[in-house]
């Protein structure tokens, strides 16, 4: 890690690059756990042909695709994307000591970001996008903290 | 039916790339704001100055060229004169770098005609240090200050 008592450009660009990769990382799990809830409460309200797509060069992103029954209520599967992320956050939240806390308000932020088309959609929230900016707010919010104090 | 966030993968990148950076930056200049600097330039004495017990507050050491590529905000700095390279040089390079810190003292470990030259040039309190070693108690003293 780096040396906390010399300053150099070095060893700044060192704890950049360690901070992007444990960004890059985590905002990735946090996508595939939010798809996992869609994925998991698509097999429990009885829909098939479910699957997570990682990427494809069409919409360019990752998302869940199933086909379900007229009668599933789709706002629940709109807010599915949360059900296994916001567990994990609270337990890691309650359950971790220092930085983990941190882990949990950027994973939260992420959470929030990716879950703008979801809320709008198919929860017909306005203006869904305020979502996405609380969202970044918490990932930045999270990030500084995380950053004084693991390395400064 | 597709459940997906609204962020193609090249925007999404962005948002990851461009968080970060912001939270580094601000992270940075916070912890400068409360950290105390010891300038040096030159490496010789970076032992003397890491063997220093008893300072209470946070410091950081770094070399005066490094210093001009951070952004430069720290509470206090200390500057150890190096008495083996050319003095006019190190006051130019000061001269840019030094109206940054809210304290700035001078450890002059030259002779009195580099005191007469320092006292001229430069606004900072400068310290006339006779040996190496009288750092390791100085420093302590200023940093407290």
């Amino acid at each position: 890690m780096v040396n906390k008592n010399y300053v150099s450009l070095k060893n700044y660009l060192k704890a950049f690059f360690y901070f992007l990769l444990i960004t890059i990382l985590l905002s990735f799990s946090t996508v595939v756990l939010h798809e996992l809830g869609h994925f998991i409460f698509g097999l429990i309200s009885g829909c098939h042909s479910v699957k997570i797509i990682l990427f494809e060069t069409k919409l360019m992103t990752t998302y869940t695709e199933m086909e379900c029954p007229p009668t599933t209520k789709t706002t629940l599967l709109g807010l599915s994307g949360m059900f296994v992320v916001i567990p994990l956050v609270i337990l890691l939240f309650l359950v971790g000591k220092g930085a983990d806390k941190y882990l949990a308000i950027i994973m939260l932020g992420f959470n929030l970001t990716i879950s703008i088309w979801d809320l709008e959609k198919y929860l017909n929230i306005q203006n869904a996008e305020i979502f996405g900016v609380v969202g970044i707010v918490l990932i930045v919010l999270g990030e500084i903290l995380l950053i004084e104090k693991s390395i400064f | 039916m597709i459940f997906t966030h609204v962020h193609p993968i090249l925007i999404y990148i962005t948002i990851v790339f461009s968080t970060l950076v912001f939270a580094f930056l601000v992270a940075l200049k916070r912890k400068r704001r409360s950290t105390n600097l010891i300038l040096l330039s030159s490496k010789v004495k970076e032992n003397v100055i890491k063997t220093i017990d008893g300072i209470a507050k946070p410091f950081e050491i770094a070399e005066i060229d490094e210093v001009k590529a951070l952004v430069n905000n720290y509470k206090k700095c200390i500057y150890i004169v190096d008495e083996k390279e050319d003095l006019k040089k190190q006051i130019e390079k000061l001269k840019g770098i030094m109206n940054n810190f809210g304290d700035f003292y001078i450890l002059n470990l030259n002779t009195k005609k580099g005191s007469h030259l320092l006292n001229k040039k430069l606004r900072g309190k400068i310290y006339n240090v006779r040996k190496v070693e009288e750092l390791r108690e100085v420093i302590p003293s200023l940093l407290s200050k």
